[in-house]
């Protein structure tokens, strides 16, 4: 070779350095135009200390922050979706029926027609034993809503706009599919293998086990991150409420520790909710599969373009604990959890 | 009214039986609903049953929702009840070389969870992981029809082997999530016990599972848990007085257990087994 072309170290870390300043800036020039992209959504986050205390007002007053929705309610057939996926006393791990019985006041007092409340757990068959044994069942009969157990309704296929788990189409619940509005309520929760599971997460709930299998197993095999996607533009729900009460960290979404957040976030844009209860959490939305997919399918994850309503995101920002292997969650870089990951 | 009287009262028109009255025909609601009928004296319903599910299996031998082309875990169930009401012999032995030839996905070990991932059982949907209950059916089934001795199903149970919580019984998944030991179930641990019977495996194993059935059962808040856990005990000769009169007393005026046609018709299939009748799952 001749002595001219010769590269030295010098040479070779100024090309390096140039080289990663501009990998860096068109990284972030894209993410800066995707964010421009984004449609605007409003989250409002609030303030509940307790499951006991004024819980119905509050949630009363955050809804009312959505007039569009509130007038969309009146006279609905609405489907709440909660969160009922196994019980131990030692772990909180299920939205909390009080919270649920909060949204059904609510919803009430604000014009809803007919309200059901329908799960399909998704890891055990036995959906009368979780029932009692959470206390969802004492609720829902002392408040007369009727629970319909969605891994045995009847269904009807749906076909995938975006499939990104190749199956073409999704048979759902006809609980699902013939209600006016459905409002996903998930727990704040940490997921050992999605990092989050919020309001998107919580739909694997819809999908029948009785054709898809416990846990939903088919969809898995097609891929977490791939199935959210797919569930939630199939489903397309009207509304989500996080109970943020008391949350869990660490190894969620089953064997977690408590936090006591004391916070609701809700809104009309699943993606900007879960975005926003991924900040709360104390970690960056960008890491988060699933939620980065909906930017394709008119998601919204950048907090420029998500209206912050009642509390300041800064004033109730927690830091959950994670297990070690997510820890890229808390980076700001978003490669970073891929790195640790060893996907990089 | 009795339980019969429910079951033939929801049966749909096409002979099967929907999860809840006014639903679909079901593939699961109708095999337990038809040996409840069978065994319990309503052979014209559960003859109509069977009409239903020989027609609801493929060519292949493997039965297959609408609009889905993956073979569903409920062959396995179908194959039992032909086979314990000795009907279509030729549709049994196409059910068998489908079930011997059930596809499953094997995983690497995973440092997370504490079993062999690389054992064949049963899928819920044929081509996806191994889980408790649908080996559990599987067994039952290919024992059922005498091929108790083939590799597979040796396998299979070297699977339910493996899967066995530190407490005795079974989680409907694994034993152990890093490091953590995982709880055992009422009603994966009562499938599992029935598939198990006449296998040569550990005693220590089936008493955990006896025991923990014994302890945790007469407590627990659901018929479905009662009922199958009253199923395993008896098949073992273990008593189940305690858990008769739980099921007894949550049986509604219509005969049904919460108007749940499969939960009643095990629920019904139990109490026949433990006052005299035939054991609808006594290997």
């Amino acid at each position: 070779m001749p002595s001219g072309y010769k590269l030295t170290r010098r040479a070779f870390l100024k090309l390096g350095g140039s080289a990663l300043v501009g990998t860096v800036l068109g990284a972030s020039g894209v993410r800066l135009w995707g964010q421009f992209k984004q449609p605007r959504a409003q989250v409002a986050i609030l303030k509940a200390p307790q499951y006991t205390m004024h819980l119905e007002e509050i949630l009363r007053r955050g809804l009312l922050l959505y007039p569009g929705f509130v007038q969309r309610l009146r006279g609905a057939r609405v489907l709440l979706k909660p969160n009922l996926i196994e019980y131990y006393d030692a772990h909180r791990v299920n939205t909390h029926p009080l919270f649920v019985a909060g949204v059904i006041a609510a919803l009430r007092s604000l014009g809803a027609g007919e309200i059901i409340v329908g799960e399909g757990p998704g890891h055990r068959r036995d959906t009368e034993a979780l029932l009692e044994l959470s206390g969802l069942q004492d609720v829902l009969e002392q408040m007369r809503v009727p629970f319909v157990d969605l891994n045995l309704d009847a269904t009807a296929p749906v076909p995938l706009v975006a499939n990104h788990t190749g199956l073409g189409q999704l048979h759902l619940p006809r609980t699902v599919l013939q209600a006016d509005m459905v409002i996903s309520l998930p727990k704040l929760k940490t997921h050992h293998w999605a990092g989050v599971t919020l309001s998107m997460k919580n739909l694997f709930g819809v999908v029948p086990g009785a054709r898809y299998g416990w846990p939903k197993n088919l969809l898995h095999w097609r891929g977490i991150a791939n199935s959210v996607v797919d569930i939630t533009l199939a489903v397309r729900p009207a509304f989500a409420i996080v109970d943020g009460i008391e949350g869990m960290e660490g190894d969620g979404p089953l064997y977690g520790d408590t936090v006591h957040a004391g916070v609701v976030i809700m809104g009309e844009s699943l993606s900007a909710v879960d975005a926003t209860a991924t900040r709360v959490m104390g970690f960056y939305p960008e890491h988060i599969n699933y939620l980065v997919m909906m930017l394709a399918h008119g998601g919204t994850l950048a907090p420029g373009q998500i209206q912050q309503l009642g509390e300041r995101l800064e004033d109730v920002r927690l830091n959950f604990r994670v297990l070690d292997y997510l820890r890229g969650l808390k980076s700001p870089l978003p490669w970073i959890n891929r790195w640790v990951l060893g996907e990089w | 009214m009795g339980a019969l009287d429910f079951l033939t009262a929801v049966q749909n028109q096409d002979g099967g039986w929907p999860y809840r009255m006014g639903g679909p025909s079901a593939p699961e609601a109708t095999c337990h609903a038809v040996l409840a009928c069978a065994l319990g004296g309503g052979e014209r319903a559960a003859r109509a049953g069977l009409t239903w599910l020989t027609r609801a299996l493929g060519d292949d031998g493997a039965l297959h929702l609408p609009e889905e082309p993956t073979p569903h875990w409920t062959t396995s169930l179908v194959l039992y009840v032909l086979s314990t009401l000795r009907e279509a012999p030729d549709i049994q032995a196409r059910v068998v070389r489908r079930l011997l030839a059930w596809q499953v996905q094997l995983a690497d070990t995973d440092a997370m969870v504490r079993l062999n991932a690389h054992l064949s059982g049963w899928s819920w949907n044929e081509g996806t992981f191994s889980w408790v209950e649908p080996t559990a059916y599987a067994l039952l089934a290919l024992k059922r029809v005498g091929w108790g001795t083939h590799p597979r199903v040796l396998a299979g149970t070297t699977l339910l082997l493996d899967r066995v919580c530190a407490t005795g019984g079974w989680n409907y998944g694994n034993p152990e999530v890093m490091g953590r030991a995982l709880p055992a179930f009422p009603d994966p641990t009562a499938w599992a016990l029935l598939a198990l019977q006449g296998s040569f495996v550990p005693l220590s194993v089936i008493q955990g599972g006896l025991d923990f059935l014994a302890r945790e059962v007469p407590s627990y808040p659901s018929v479905l848990a009662l009922a199958l856990g009253s199923l395993a005990l008896s098949a073992w000769g273990r008593s189940v007085d305690g858990l008769v009169s739980a099921l007894r007393a949550r049986q509604s005026v219509d005969g049904s257990w919460r108007q749940q046609v499969a939960v009643t018709a095990l629920a019904e299939l139990a109490l026949l087994a433990a006052s005299g009748g035939e054991h609808a799952f006594r290997l």
